[in-house]
């Protein structure tokens, strides 16, 4: 008899896991729902799955510089999920591996919309609300990358994990206002390629990096839409270090550095609605602690008496942008930037790119351009660019309006 | 003597003002079911609609009126089967107004219970970029669409607003009885139009078509929302070509709407002498009722085959030997 006990047991524990039904527990273990939503592999629960794979030919050409050819590059893969966690929760998760950063979370974040009105709280890790591009996914951009005032002060992707409280209200029957204020733990600012910005793992609150928006949209006639906006970026406490030529390091700390920015758009479109026009700018001043430089002290040979040296100051910067939607297959654009650099007294940097896209589908994207880059202290530099973006599954991202 | 007046009846006014019934602020996504709910609902409702009638709909660019509209609205109108699926689920989700969610008394899809036509068995894209799972979603062109989306709003309004339930009833009665006769009348050009044949650009017109008996031998988008290639250009030809010889001197109409890529319908069009371009709207043009809308489609449809429209009253309508 005792022989049969065994498989017995045995049976009895498989029954449900065959059923797929209510997981056997034992005490202390993890409790899953009541209801046993968690456990079943039904499709109504399963969140929307995503992917966009993102690729660019570039072939660069910088004058008095070898350092020319093509590159054809897989620059991003993302998978994304979306779902509603319950009738007043929706979360999202945006998972990109790219060659150079390997796999990151780029965000992850819950979006709660229950107390009712206008108000919302996100809180998680996602892009900073800031202008019209900031809280876009590269790929997503009317352009192959963000426009160069926005890499210079802002960084080419800027995200980070806090909370982030949002609203709106009407203005008239044809305007809303929405407001947004969110604090980070760290939003590392753009500095040299050559340094590691960095804040504290535990901080005064003070020192909390934030953001916040205001921004407005109104009605311009029957078919068109223009908004301006006002952000802001605080970063109160920030480090700076690097490696020197002997392996040693070399930093600084209590650095701060503030951007703010001011945005116009306005789109019109014609009266099928895909065709039409949309022109943007964008100005941005970052204040405080720029960047720094490493202070030989006049011995280069001996790294024992290096410092940093911390740039200050104000500089500003701004791109403006125009686009025309022939239809919904076929746009072109032409995109102006220009900056200040860190460096008292450096000149201006600035960029001009001009692109044509072709949407083959509503999921199928190919993108052709070229942009001229004239760094005044460095050499021209022109390249012609194809980007091939193929979206699959749903895609979303927790962008506002 | 004239101020101690004034107070009381400013009193009295604005106790007037607040007795006066509020009347239920309807948005609704295309002018086809803005113009059935002020039917339905007549002076007991304020619509607002989103779309002016000549938009692409799967496309639409909202405005900020719109999320304002919405926010304050009672009842949000949809056609659903994922005709407006582009825009719509972002504009509720971003007006946040309780009453109008999917699910509550305040959102209505004016399609449900209509048997979609064209459900695909099969949901990859590789059947098309605009793949509907439900069905395809351009029911408004049916020719009964009218009474069902009018018989669901009149239930909507009749929940929402109780009161005035036997006003939204006989408003009701009074559409229907109009669009049973226009029924008729597209039925008997059914009987004239039915098994003719027609190139599409894209699906938007199949209820319309279908509901005539007309044949779409060929679509010149290879798949929903994906543009013509020029080898499916040059199978559309083919199609055609072969179509003109087996039914000699019968008409073949292109039929497209005004956001397709119509200098491919023109190439097709200038394939035969048999083909003509037939231009229609996919949804009700500002300042006109489905209706009149329903009844231009069909005038335009017997225009481009060359056959008499019927008469309006069945009395007057000619006998067959005669027409023929």
């Amino acid at each position: 008899m005792k022989h049969l006990t065994v498989p017995l047991i045995g049976f009895c524990l498989a029954g449900p896991l065959l059923a797929q039904g209510g997981a056997f527990q034992t005490p202390g273990m993890p409790a899953r729902s009541a209801s046993g939503q968690t456990d079943r592999f039904s499709s109504e629960f399963n969140p929307s799955l995503g992917g966009v794979i993102d690729s660019l030919l570039t072939w660069r050409s910088t004058d008095g510089s070898n350092d020319d050819g093509v590159q054809i590059a897989l620059r991003s893969v993302e998978a994304t999920m979306n779902a509603w966690v319950d009738p007043s929760t929706w979360a999202y998760v945006v998972v990109v591996a790219s060659p150079d950063e390997g796999v990151n979370v780029e965000e992850a974040a819950v979006n709660y919309n229950g107390f009712g009105g206008h108000t919302s709280v996100r809180a998680g890790r996602f892009f900073v609300d800031f202008g019209k591009q900031m809280q876009a996914h590269e790929h997503d951009l009317a352009t192959f990358e963000r426009p160069a005032v926005l890499r210079a002060y802002l960084g080419e992707e800027l995200g980070g994990d806090g909370v982030q409280f949002d609203d709106w209200f009407a203005a008239g029957d044809e305007g809303a206002i929405r407001y947004s204020l969110a604090i980070f733990d760290s939003l590392a600012p753009v500095v040299g390629s050559e340094l590691d910005a960095s804040t504290s793992e535990y901080k005064d609150a003070s020192n909390l990096a934030y953001t916040a928006r205001l921004t407005g949209f109104h009605d311009a006639g029957e078919r068109g839409v223009f908004q301006w906006g006002l952000s802001a970026r605080g970063l109160p406490d920030f480090a700076l270090d690097t490696t020197l030529g002997n392996g040693g390091a070399v930093g600084t700390q209590g650095l701060s550095n503030d951007v703010y920015g001011v945005d116009l758009t306005y789109g019109t479109s014609d009266e099928t609605g895909i065709s039409g026009w949309t022109f943007g700018g964008e100005w941005l001043t970052s204040r405080g602690d720029l960047n720094a430089q490493v202070d030989d002290m006049g011995t280069p040979l001996n790294f024992a008496d290096d410092t940093l040296s911390v740039l200050h100051g104000n500089r500003s910067g701004y791109y403006v942008w125009g686009e025309h939607a022939f239809n919904k297959f076929h746009s072109a654009g032409l995109l102006y930037s220009e900056f200040e650099q860190a460096a008292a007294g450096a000149p201006s940097d600035s960029e001009l790119v001009a692109y044509y896209t072709r949407n083959l589908t509503e999921f199928s994207r190919l993108r052709f351009g070229v942009s001229y880059a004239d760094p005044e202290d460095g050499n021209d530099s022109t390249a012609f660019l194809v980007q091939f973006t193929n979206f699959f599954g749903s895609h979303a991202h927790g962008v506002n309006w | 003597m004239q101020r101690l007046l004034s107070v009381p009846l400013l009193l009295i006014l604005s106790l007037c003002a607040q007795a006066a019934p509020a009347k239920l602020k309807v948005v609704a996504t295309i002018p086809d079911i803005g113009n059935l709910v002020q039917i339905v609902g007549g002076d007991k409702v304020e619509v607002t609609t989103i779309c002016s009638g000549t938009e692409n709909v799967h496309a639409v660019r909202l405005k900020p009126s719109h999320i304002v509209a919405v926010s304050r609205c009672d009842l949000f109108c949809q056609v659903g089967l994922s005709l407006e699926h582009a825009w719509v689920p972002g504009l509720l989700q971003t007006a946040r107004n309780a009453k109008v969610q999917p699910g509550q008394p305040g959102h209505l899809t004016v399609s449900d219970g209509m048997p979609a036509l064209d459900v695909p068995s099969d949901l990859s894209r590789q059947n098309g970029a605009d793949l509907h799972p439900d069905g395809n979603p351009h029911i408004n062109l049916a020719q009964g669409a009218g009474r069902h989306m009018a018989q669901r709003i009149l239930a909507t309004l009749s929940e929402l607003d109780p009161a005035d339930k036997a006003l939204f009833e006989a408003n009701y009665k009074k559409f229907e009885s109009a669009s049973l006769a226009a029924e008729a009348r597209w039925k008997r050009l059914g009987d004239r139009l039915k098994g003719q044949q027609c190139v599409v650009y894209h699906t938007e017109f199949t209820y319309l078509l279908r509901g005539l008996g007309i044949e779409t031998i060929a679509t010149i988008e290879p798949k929903p929302g994906v543009p013509p290639t020029p080898g499916h250009l040059a199978e559309v030809i083919q199609t055609v070509q072969s179509a003109v010889s087996n039914h000699p001197g019968a008409k073949i109409p292109v039929i497209t709407a005004a956001w397709s890529n119509n200098s491919s319908v023109d190439r097709i069009v200038e394939s035969s002498p048999q083909c003509t371009k037939c231009l229609l709207a996919s949804m009700v043009p500002k300042g006109k009722t489905w209706l009149d809308t329903m009844e231009d489609l069909h005038k335009r449809l017997a225009e481009a085959y060359g056959v008499p429209y019927p008469d309006p009253e069945p009395e007057a309508e000619p006998a067959p030997a005669e027409t023929h």
